[in-house]
């Protein structure tokens, strides 16, 4: 499939732009001016700034602000109050509101943040740590500062503001033209690229390096050399493009994938090399596409071991296709794989009752904060999957593999794997003082010539392992 | 009656999509034949129900239409009165022939239908004709017509095609000893919708809007915004009490239901119930669980409608915080009432549709189900 390919690739999940919001430039010169005005007379003065500036990429999406907006502004007509949208994307509401009238609980602007805090349990695990609340004729230092700090950052917006799924407005009939032309004639083969999970051993007492080795290999298709207009991008965003739009697209990867393994091929050398299981992201209408059949018979024929990942939506919407499903892949002696999930995913479903053989789960800070409590639902959901069972995915920091391994957790793949196996690489490649390592990173990633161009040592490449390398090999097979 | 069946049912087809095109009102009764038990099935008894039918022959504009296992489809222009009740007490009157307690209820053998508005149960009833020529499958749409459709929708005059139906609550009634004898009904909410079916039909007669089922849930989204703007007129929603629509977890957060929900009265609010599709839920849940949260603090129910039991056994239904479950009564559910009872998290209510059959109607309440939909409670 192809989100998995877009994430990896960097690729913006959507167009630039705050969708409808645009940022007032003068935005915080009318809060610093305002503030000014009201610290001057704190009394019966409110305050209360929704900092969606705290939320994690790729939010605050547009929904985020809109709905956010409209309640801010109700609560400003109740209570004779006023709304600013500040450059950071912040919401501020100032109330004035009579301490007679206030009550314990500060009356209308008390019940906003109960209720904000509420909408925004899905993003961050602490919702209440994007609200401030002031009162500024009780305290007014933590706002002041507030307003210092701002005027003394001036924040860019951040530039990457999704909406939620298919938000956008009917895409024009031209860009879903572009978007069937795509999927009917981009170069698939360059388009293809690689990432290899690793498999880590529990043996604390060998380096990192050494209990690290090749698991899978997991190939997919990224759009990123096509450098597309942020019109399609956008029109991507919408998840049911993205599975017509992928469907179509893995007709034509199976249609690769079958050359390649008829011809032996580099794609499947690689693998049955380093006796290295594919992942590959399918619909579950290519899996039971007679396409999907004729390369499962090569596959097999020739030994390869493969785990096929099925897009959480689509295993559920139509369990009865799951199960038809699995019943192929089990004859063809392949995985099914579950996946990519996410904490709100997780809040929602029981993956653990489809029975996959693997599930891909991605990584994010709000995802480890929310699994923190071993009694909370998404720990208890991780173990019902069954720890052996999870890849995480996504990993791109010591510190998400440092959160897996506490975990239990021993299959990972992510940025942070392929930097460290680029720099195995480079450590033992005669031209590597003419690559940066991140040139190391895309060429391997990438199964097109055109994407490996500029290597001088491409049987490297499609080595993974983390220690020194003295020649192409891949893993040990080991998982 | 002259064509073989397959004929007869497609002849059936074309009335049916004829009445929904142009919005004509007719009256159509189905009489399942086979559904008469043995000792009701011997010839003089089938003789006889055709000659009840015979009353409806008088009615204007009848046509009458032999289906497979024998059923007898009838539709007319005018309400059918005098000749609908001949009919019924003709049937009344076969079925008295049956000792008490054996006699099949007559709402089990005969169905009404109001068209437009209930053709797409008729036609359900039709899937099964012509078992040898399956019909082709659809050719889906691409999203080249995909475009075109969505900007024709945005101008096109939808209103012969909305539609509603009622959720009933289900109440038996009579003494404890004889709690299941009769079960009294009365309507609790109205769902709005589009006919799908006959806009499909009336805007890309070649295409089947619902072939690729990924651009088909993108298509509901304009199909929303539509609805939304139906319901904005207040004088239309004044006093049509609790009212329930689909929307897409986008069309929640959209500038559309913001305007619909700044334009309602906000004593309807807690009056309006969202109906959100597993898919729709699914394809972005933290922006659903973002919807749900808004959505309920605004005032508005939600329910999860189109989920069969085993995909409810995999979502984790408290998380999922709806207020009703809307399930379609199934053979696995009736062979395991309890698992799906089991379920249902507490707050939650279940609606049961589907109920097409008296019977079904019975088994609902004998398994403490109180709100419900289908052909036998629209009778």
């Amino acid at each position: 499939m192809l989100e998995a390919g877009l994430a990896r690739q960097g690729i913006p999940p959507t167009a630039p732009g705050a969708a409808g919001f645009p940022v007032n430039l003068g935005a915080d010169r009318a809060l610093a001016d305002m503030a000014e005005r009201w610290l001057r007379a704190p009394q019966d003065k409110l305050v209360l700034v929704l900092h969606l500036s705290r939320l994690a990429a790729p939010a605050p999406r547009s929904h985020h602000m809109r709905v956010a907006r409209v309640l801010l502004q109700d609560c400003a007509q109740r209570a004779n109050g006023h709304v600013l949208v500040l450059q950071n994307q912040d919401l501020a509401l100032f109330c004035s509101i009579p301490r007679d009238q206030q009550g314990d609980s500060a009356g209308a602007p008390a019940q906003l943040k109960a209720t904000l805090a509420r909408l925004f349990v899905a993003d961050v695990p602490d919702p209440a740590r994007l609200i401030s609340f002031w009162r500024l004729d009780e305290d007014p230092g933590p706002f002041r500062a507030y307003v210092a700090g701002l005027s003394g950052a001036s924040a860019p917006p951040k530039d990457a503001k999704q909406g939620p799924a298919g938000e956008t407005m009917p895409a024009s009939a031209l860009s879903l033209a572009a978007l069937e032309e795509i999927a009917a004639q981009a170069p698939l083969a360059e388009l293809i690229v690689q990432q290899t999970g690793m498999a880590l051993s529990p043996d604390r007492k060998l380096a990192l390096a050494d209990r690290l080795k090749p698991s899978f290999r997991q190939l997919g298709v990224s759009l990123a050399a096509l450098n597309l207009r942020p019109v399609i991008t956008e029109a991507l965003t919408d998840p049911y493009l993205l599975h017509h739009f992928s469907a179509r697209l893995d007709t034509r990867l199976l249609r690769v994938l079958h050359d390649d393994l008829r011809a032996e091929g580099r794609l499947s050398r690689a693998a049955l090399r380093g006796n290295l299981p594919i992942h590959v992201g399918l619909s579950l209408e290519a899996i039971l596409s007679p396409g999907f059949a004729r390369m499962s018979r090569l596959a097999c024929a020739a030994g390869l071991r493969m785990g096929i990942e099925v897009p959480m939506m689509q295993a559920c919407v139509d369990l009865e296709l799951l199960d038809h499903v699995r019943s192929l892949l089990d004859l063809a002696g392949f995985e099914l794989i579950l996946g990519p999930l996410d904490a709100a995913t997780l809040t929602l479903v029981q993956p653990a009752k489809l029975l996959p053989d693997a599930v891909k789960l991605v990584w994010s800070q709000p995802m480890a904060d929310a699994a923190a409590d071993p009694n909370g639902g998404l720990s208890t959901s991780l173990v019902a999957i069954g720890l052996n069972r999870i890849v995480l995915q996504g990993v791109d920091s010591e510190q998400a593999v440092a959160w897996g391994q506490a975990r239990g957790i021993s299959r990972f793949q992510g940025a942070f794997f392929d930097h460290a196996q680029a720099a195995a690489r480079m450590a033992g490649c005669p031209g590597a003082p003419a690559c940066t390592l991140r040139q190391c990173v895309g060429r391997a990633s990438s199964q097109g010539i055109a994407g490996r161009a500029g290597c001088t040592n491409p049987a490297l490449l499609d080595t993974a392992s983390i220690g020194p390398h003295s020649g192409p090999q891949g893993g040990d097979g080991r998982q | 009656m002259s064509t073989a069946r397959g004929d007869q049912a497609e002849a059936l087809r074309e009335v049916l999509r004829q009445s929904e095109l142009a919005g004509a009102s007719r009256r159509a009764l189905l009489l399942h034949i086979d559904r008469f038990p043995p000792s009701l099935a011997k010839p003089h008894h089938l003789r006889l129900a055709r000659e009840a039918l015979g009353s409806l022959a008088g009615a204007d504009r009848a046509q009458f239409f032999e289906l497979s296992r024998g059923r007898i489809a009838i539709v007319w222009r005018s309400r059918g009165g005098s000749e609908l009740t001949q009919v019924m007490e003709s049937l009344e009157l076969l079925l008295s022939d049956q000792p008490d307690g054996e006699a099949p209820a007559l709402g089990e053998l005969v169905s009404l239908y109001d068209l437009p508005q209930q053709a797409v149960w008729l036609l359900d009833e039709l899937i099964e004709e012509s078992p040898g020529h399956p019909p082709p499958p659809a050719t889906p749409l691409d999203v080249q017509q995909l475009a075109g459709l969505e900007a024709a929708l945005v101008q096109a005059d939808l209103a012969q095609y909305a539609r509603w139906r009622t959720i009933m609550r289900l109440i038996p009634a009579g003494p404890p000893s004889a709690r299941l004898a009769r079960i009294e009904t009365e309507p609790v909410w109205e769902e709005r919708y589009f006919a799908v079916h006959a806009l499909g039909a009336a805007l890309t007669p070649d295409r089947g809007l619902k072939a690729d089922p990924w651009l088909f849930r993108r298509l509901t989204r304009t199909l929303d915004r539509r609805m939304l703007s139906m319901l904005s007129v207040p004088k239309d929603v004044q006093g049509i009490g609790t009212l329930g629509i689909s929307l897409n977890v986008a069309t929640i957060l959209g500038p559309d239901f913001l305007r619909f929900d700044d334009a309602l009265p906000v004593s309807l609010r807690g009056a309006v119930i969202i109906n959100i599709r597993p898919a729709d839920m699914l394809a972005d849940p933290a922006s659903f669980q973002f919807a749900r949260n808004f959505a309920r603090s605004r005032g508005y129910r939600l329910a999860l409608v189109g989920a069969a039991l085993p995909l409810l056994q995999v979502l984790d239904l408290p998380a999922c915080g709806f207020n009703y479950l809307q399930t379609k009564l199934a053979p696995d559910i009736m062979a395991a009432p309890d698992t799906l009872l089991g379920l249902i998290p507490a707050g939650t209510d279940l609606v049961m549709t589907g109920l097409d059959r008296a019977s079904d109607i019975r088994w609902a309440v004998s398994h403490g189900i109180a709100l419900g939909r289908g052909r036998a409670l629209a009778r």
